[in-house]
């Protein structure tokens, strides 16, 4: 769903039309989940999230005025993962070994499992970028003004993080 | 409403003083990529973006604004002395006129300082203080408060902190921020969109008449030459093998002609079905059976070896393979799948049925062990994860490397759903709320 659909379908909702709402969830749902998961990598976090998002997508939809409806659904995302990850961290230690909060991975394959292993290795913002571009298709401009940096460091950050993943994939990682 | 950029000054950021004449010397560090800023084009917006990234911002400047009325940089010196305005003004020589030079008070360092303590003593948490954010206004450090508390706050900051601290009602936080991320890309080539020819070119570089680099354009544009059935790199690494449903001379010197560097390192073979075909019927069956969620025994799907490849559960094998064979004939093969395969348990899986395939796909199939190139989708239902792995399932070790483009491909691919759960819960908590009528 691009940002046109999107628009229309939150026109309809408007209205009241309760299916567009089920189809904005349903397109939705896996880049806005992946990315707070990618952000947070806990389960529930991420669940949390994205209830959170849909519940204030359906009572305050973004205004006709924005343009780019996508992106604003997933800056929120974004922000509401790193604020939630923030209190975390000030609160329950999360650890690797908590697998209660780890996401089924059985699915994937090896080298997806690899890939997944090295983005967590990312810091915080890495993710963050990575995520956005990727799971969100935001563009650089798009992302660096979500997160209020020069797009050169963004663009930066996202070259790093994607090499940093090549290492780690191919074990040349410093800490590996 | 004066319209200020309030630049961001990370906490990370390192000073270190710069050379008098840094353009000479300024090279981009070879682990670092600032990416289509490759080249210093001699503009404060270089500078600026090569300073943050870097964090190297010489240590005499003291902030650094955008104004957006006069469309001019604003640089705030803390020793505002003519030799240091020279030095700035040789690092970026085409943006001369674009620069008005002040005093600041502090330096960055003392600056990001001040930052921490502020933020430490007022806007934690547990805080008893209500502020909603701050920001930098030159010198100063802009802080948001409620309406009704911006007096109280006022004189109260002042008391503490004479003249360092700005106060404003919440509603100016990011207010209509400035764009100057957007004053910046009007300065730049746009960037090129996904899956063109000059995408490719921004990333890979211009075309060196390799297959290498006409492996990049075809893959990333998805745009393959009709004629063009598979293309693999073999295990040596050096060779590649290029399957023609023509294979003719005339049609091995269309590609030799787009190749002339590689001439050597191409060996042509004889393909049934061109990729653009396939990947036409495997568009096809994405949209009647994937997308429909209507085939949830349908577990996998992807080109491969020349054919499209549908995994499927044993018990409806038999049923989908004459479907898929009076649809697509010989061009869609179906195999028996689990639902959560690894990669490992795939080419095992997989190696069952190729004691029914004819030999032609056979000996294709047995390319496996090759370090074959090429595009492989897998469709898992549970969560909708998409594969990416080299054609014949080649498990990337250290012997082969991934491309940029492998990795973006596999984590755009590597998705994650949330449980049902979330739905209902969450239209339970609308009709409770009752936001939906």
């Amino acid at each position: 769903m691009d940002n046109k659909e999107l628009i229309d379908q939150l026109a309809l909702f408007r209205k009241g039309h309760e299916d567009a709402f089920n189809q904005i969830y349903m397109t939705l749902k896996i880049p806005v989940y992946t990315i707070a998961y990618r952000i947070t990598y806990n389960k529930e976090l991420a669940e949390d999230i994205v209830q959170e998002i849909f519940m204030k997508l359906a009572q305050n939809p973004p205004p006709n005025t924005v343009k780019k409806p996508r992106a604003w659904v997933f800056k929120m995302t974004s922000n509401l993962a790193i604020d939630h990850l923030r209190k975390m961290k000030d609160g329950v230690e999360f650890t690797e070994e908590n697998l209660s909060t780890i996401h089924s991975t059985k699915e994937f394959s090896a080298l997806q499992l690899d890939v997944e292993q090295a983005i967590r290795r990312l810091n915080e913002q890495e993710r963050q970028i990575v995520a956005l571009r990727l799971n969100g298709e935001m563009t650089f401009k798009e992302i660096a003004e979500i997160l209020n940096q020069p797009l050169g460091t963004i663009l930066w950050r996202y070259q790093k993080a994607i090499k940093e993943i090549r290492k780690q994939i191919e074990g040349r990682s410093d800490d590996t | 409403m004066k319209k200020l950029l309030f630049v961001f000054i990370g906490f990370f950021s390192i000073t270190v003083s710069a050379p008098i004449n840094v353009l000479a010397t300024q090279e981009i560090d070879p682990g670092i990529r600032l990416e289509g800023m490759e080249t210093d084009d001699g503009t404060m917006w270089w500078q600026y973006a090569y300073w943050d990234t870097t964090g190297g911002f010489p240590e005499y400047i003291g902030y650094i604004e955008f104004n957006e009325e006069v469309a001019k940089f604003e640089v705030g010196l803390t020793e505002n002395t003519p030799e240091n305005q020279q030095a700035i003004l040789e690092m970026v020589p085409n943006s001369q006129v674009d620069i008005i030079f002040t005093k600041a008070t502090y330096s960055r360092e003392n600056q990001k300082a001040f930052r921490v303590h502020f933020s430490e003593k007022y806007m934690g948490e547990d805080s008893a203080y209500n502020l909603r954010g701050m920001n930098w206004d030159k010198d100063a450090l802009a802080v948001f408060a409620e309406a009704d508390q911006v007096a109280e706050y006022k004189s109260y900051f002042e008391n503490a902190y004479p003249g360092r601290v700005v106060v404003h009602p919440e509603e100016q936080f990011n207010q209509d921020p400035v764009d100057w991320i957007g004053h910046y890309l009007a300065k730049l080539p746009p960037e090129p969109a996904y899956g063109t020819e000059e995408y490719i070119i921004h990333h890979f570089g211009e075309d060196d008449g390799t297959i290498d680099w006409r492996y990049q354009l075809w893959s990333n544009t998805e745009n393959y030459p009709d004629n063009l059935g598979f293309i693999q790199i073999n295990a040596n690494q050096v060779t590649w093998e290029i399957g023609l449903v023509e294979n003719t001379i005339a049609a091995q010197q269309e590609i030799l002609k787009l190749v002339p560097n590689s001439v050597d390192n191409i060996v042509f073979m004889d393909a049934d079905y061109s990729l653009n075909a396939l990947t036409e019927v495997q568009e096809n069956i994405i949209q009647n059976y994937l997308q429909a969620n209507e085939h949830p025994q349908i577990y996998a799907l992807g080109i491969m070896n020349n054919r499209v490849i549908v995994t499927v559960a044993e018990e409806v094998a038999e049923e989908y393979a004459t479907q898929f064979n009076e649809k697509y004939g010989e061009m869609v093969q179906t195999e028996i799948g689990l639902p959560n395969q690894t990669l490992e348990e795939t080419v095992l899986i997989e190696a069952d049925p190729i004691s029914h395939l004819n030999t032609s796909w056979r000996t294709l199939f047995l390319l496996g062990g090759m370090a074959a190139v090429g595009i492989f989708l897998i469709w898992q239902r549970n969560h909708s994860v998409a594969n990416k792995q080299t054609t014949t399932g080649q498990i990337i070790d250290e012997n082969y490397t991934l491309s940029d483009t492998e990795i973006e491909g596999i984590i755009k691919h590597s998705i994650y759903e949330p449980s049902d759960d979330v739905y209902q819960s969450l239209l339970k908590m609308l009709k409770n709320k009752n936001s939906i009528s």
